[in-house]
């Protein structure tokens, strides 16, 4: 196995058109995934989290536009030949959505949807389909696997709908499985147990990982990286426990603390961000949370910050981060915003 | 869980109360016991926090004080009033005093009228003068932050969620209720500004002196709101009590359950304790007894054929359980092992309610089998005549995740020049696009079409065109838990559907919050 990341996002920009302009989803993200490794994407909506996932996964909307480089095991999926494109996607990269009542067709069986995928890109028998199924709807964790299998989607609970479709990214065992808000649809036990299962068949297989979710609790425990979106642009990455422990940018600070945690002190104000986030069809200059950020000067807007390595494994585009300590952001290495 | 019983009641300083509540509804599947013997009171002033997964009767509940549902059975007072025995016409009067919001901001909002309009339109109803209606809603839309003269001829479509949220706000408060029913009141918005809504009904809530009953299923939501917590689990009550005592000491193993299903930010443990199994049993056919006890790790014969009463566990603390949880007793739950989950559920459910199986399963079975081919017989035939079908394919099947390849190809009818912006593929990272925003338009058409043949090469793919596609809300059984209900669905290409979204999910954040 090389060391080289398996996926390298370089200076990835996604737009898309829409009637009120052109919307910059993505703007100018760089980051790179390691083999058999698990990396948390997080943002609100509108931080382009999804929007990222879906351009790797050439799911990109009519009427948009991708620049940049996708590399997958070094091959740029963006100028790649479709038919070579072809071969990676469903195969060698994966994907899990959010809302598996939808992402799974009504009128087919489980079994159908779960063997398609490996009848066609690794061109099994259907015998040969019909036990790796079988052998996948267990390792999921779903019970009965015999009777599951003639099972219509809708004759499952939320929970195994989202099972199944793990088990059907995973029938041509992925180099690299997308997890795009698996578990948003699901409440709070039954998330719990997906959450998991993806931690688990993740490590279990080697496998690449990009769990994205609005929830940083959820990237927190299951994974080794944590990435921060803001509005289209990477605000801070960096070793999850890093970005968690010792938040940098202004951003991930203020969203850690408003969020609701199981100790906060009943009836005193919770800790808020002032503000909405920007038009996404004419972004500021600059750092894009500067408007709703209390501690932005005049640099913030002009020239605005740049992605600079502070610590071993962590990187933050962000002037006046919450640890400011000069040589740290003057002496980083530049590692692209 | 489960039980009833009224130990806890706080008798009659409650403004509500509500006893042995009932709620049912007649299904094709059968009757659906959405609430059973449910009872509690909400003290003036106070906050009730509801808590429990879907499925709980928590909406359900709320719904029944205003009687929105018809109630099967239970007595609700407000007041010094009973409300399940007020007529219609003093009902409508009755709301005043009780109003609502919802957990969808812009659904609950008349899309036709302006906002200045819907936050007044309680007043409307109960027959204020124009006049008195003109200076309530400039005052109300003061309240809820949204004082800009700009935002009171906007359409709700044109609110982000928080203010949509906040305009929902104020056309409950402007008619000056006493209490205020929060159903799921900021699930559907983002951290941020979940936050200054939750901050906005605390100090409306000191401000016009409100009760509040405020239902979610995100505990630490609950937790920074409440005063009292009520805890459900299929339509029963498991657990009530002082908000602190039962987060801090859960009585009944679901709350324990529960809280310790709670992500943390802590990145080193990720969650306080070990798993539930299984799934929500059908509501249909609850369990006998406790119905938690087809997951609970405590049950015994006991739970089976027992259903446990309410009873004070500690003082100001009470659960529905046969064997509550000690003070003190934290790692109580069988940790989540890698054996196989052993059958702590048994089969209660008939063959037909597939769509609610509460089976012991997780993750953990499967160890014994790990995924057997590793390398699977290579391909007879490398997937490259598979691509030539593949639109076809994928129309047919929706499988957008194992075979993506078709998906792109989903483009819609060629779009009006100047509106389009064709998919270009191939852009040099030197051809970034400017930052000036203002010509982003034109800044990546250009680029586009100098991509050249990449760009056309994606855009004329045949393919189904977005607009056969029935709309995916149409295609979704969804929560349907009712069996056979959802067997007519059309056979719309769940994949087309999924490409189709993230344009309108793009444009969401187009709108701008206060």
């Amino acid at each position: 196995m090389s060391t080289e990341p398996v996926l390298q996002v370089r200076n990835l920009r996604a737009y898309i058109g829409t009637p009120r302009g052109v919307v910059r989803a993505v703007d100018d993200v760089s980051l790179d995934l390691d083999r058999g490794h698990a990396l948390g994407v997080v943002g609100e909506s509108g931080s382009g989290k999804s929007v990222m996932a879906r351009a790797i996964m050439g799911l990109m909307p009519a009427r948009s536009g991708c620049s940049g480089q996708v590399l997958f095991e070094g091959r740029d999926l963006l100028t790649l030949p479709r038919k070579q494109r072809a071969e990676i996607w469903g195969k060698h990269i994966a994907m899990v959505f959010q809302d598996p009542g939808r992402s799974l067709n009504p009128v087919v069986r489980v079994e159908r949807q779960l063997t398609e995928g490996m009848r066609k890109h690794l061109g099994v028998s259907r015998s040969e389909a019909h036990g790796r199924a079988l052998d996948l709807l267990r390792e999921v964790g779903v019970p009965d696997p015999e009777k599951r299998l003639r099972n219509y989607p809708h004759e499952l609970s939320g929970g195994m709908r989202q099972r199944v479709m793990i088990a059907t990214a995973l029938a041509c065992e992925p180099t690299l499985l997308i997890a795009d808000e698996p578990t948003t649809a699901l409440d709070v036990t039954v998330q719990r147990q997906i959450l998991d299962l993806l931690r688990g068949v993740q490590r279990r297989h080697g496998m690449s990982m990009i769990l994205i979710s609005h929830d940083l609790a959820i990237v927190a425990g299951r994974t080794d990286r944590t990435a921060v979106m803001y509005a289209g642009r990477l605000a801070e990455s960096g070793a999850t426990h890093e970005v968690f422990d010792s938040p940098q940018h202004r951003y991930t600070h203020a969203l850690l603390e408003a969020t609701p945690t199981l100790d906060h002190e009943r009836h005193t104000p919770m800790r808020l961000i002032t503000g909405s986030l920007p038009d996404p069809t004419a972004p500021p200059a600059g750092c894009r949370f500067a408007a709703r950020c209390p501690h932005a000067d005049d640099a913030c807007t002009d020239p605005g910050p740049q992605m600079v390595s502070i610590g071993t494994d962590h990187q933050v585009a962000c002037l006046s981060p919450v640890q400011a300590s000069a040589e740290h952001i003057t002496g980083g290495e530049l590692v692209g915003r | 869980m489960a039980g009833s019983g009224t130990a806890h009641l706080r008798g009659e300083e409650a403004l509500l109360s509500v006893r042995d509540l009932v709620v049912e509804y007649p299904t094709k599947g059968g009757v659906v016991q959405a609430v059973s013997k449910v009872s509690f009171d909400v003290l003036p002033g106070e906050t009730l926090g509801i808590v429990g997964e879907s499925g709980c009767g928590k909406s359900t509940t709320g719904r029944a004080v205003l009687r929105l549902d018809r109630l099967t059975a239970g007595r609700i007072d407000f007041a010094g009033e009973r409300i399940d025995e007020a007529s219609g016409s003093r009902m409508r009067e009755l709301r005043r005093s009780i109003q609502m919001i919802f957990q969808d901001p812009v659904a609950s909002l008349n899309p036709r009228r302006s906002v200045k309009d819907i936050v007044v339109e309680g007043l409307a109803v109960a027959g204020a003068s124009a006049a008195e209606r003109t200076s309530t809603s400039a005052s109300i839309l003061e309240q809820v932050g949204l004082g800009s003269e700009r935002f009171a001829d906007m359409l709700p479509r044109q609110l982000s969620g928080g203010q949509a949220q906040r305009v929902a706000i104020g056309r409950a408060l402007a008619l000056h209720p006493q209490l205020l029913i929060c159903d799921e009141p900021v699930s559907a918005l983002d951290v941020s500004v979940q936050a200054q809504i939750l901050n906005l009904i605390e100090e409306l809530k000191a401000e016009f002196n409100l009760t509040v009953v405020f239902i979610a299923h995100d505990l630490g939501v609950v937790r920074a709101v409440s005063d009292d917590v009520l805890v459900m689990y299929l339509g029963k009550v498991c657990e009530f009590g002082d908000a602190d005592m039962v987060y801090d000491q859960p009585a009944h193993p679901y709350t324990r359950a529960l809280l310790d299903s709670v992500p943390l930010t802590d990145a080193e443990r990720g969650f306080t304790g070990p798993a539930l199994e299984g799934d929500l049993p059908s509501p249909l056919s609850p369990p006998t007894g406790c119905r938690f006890r087809t997951r609970c790790p405590r049950a015994e014969e006991r739970c089976t054929a027992e259903e446990p009463e309410i009873q004070e566990i500690r003082p100001g603390q009470y659960a529905a359980c046969h064997f509550p949880l000690s003070l003190g007793a934290t790692v109580t739950l069988a940790p989540a092992t890698e054996e196989p989950a052993d059958e702590s559920a048994p089969e209660t459910t008939g063959e037909t309610e597939a769509a609610a199986v509460p089976a012991a399963a997780t993750e953990a079975a499967p160890t014994a089998e790990p995924a057997a081919p590793v390398e699977p017989a290579a391909p007879v035939e490398p997937a490259a005549p598979v691509e030539a079908s593949a639109p076809v394919e994928a129309a047919a099947t929706a499988e957008a995740k194992t075979d993506p390849v078709a998906v792109p190809a989903a483009v819609e009818k060629p779009a009006p020049a100047e509106e389009s912006v064709p998919a270009a593929k191939s852009l040099p990272a030197e051809a970034a696009v400017p930052p000036a925003a203002a010509v982003a338009t034109a800044a990546v058409v250009e680029e586009s079409e100098s991509a050249g043949d990449a760009a056309t090469a994606t855009t004329s793919e045949p393919a189904a065109s977005t607009e056969d596609v029935v709309p995916a809300e149409d295609v979704v059984p969804a929560e349907d838990l009712v069996p056979g209900e959802a067997e007519v669905v059309p056979a719309a290409p769940a994949a087309t559907a999924e490409t189709a979204k993230p344009a309108a999910a793009a444009a969401e954040p187009a709108k701008s919050d206060v």
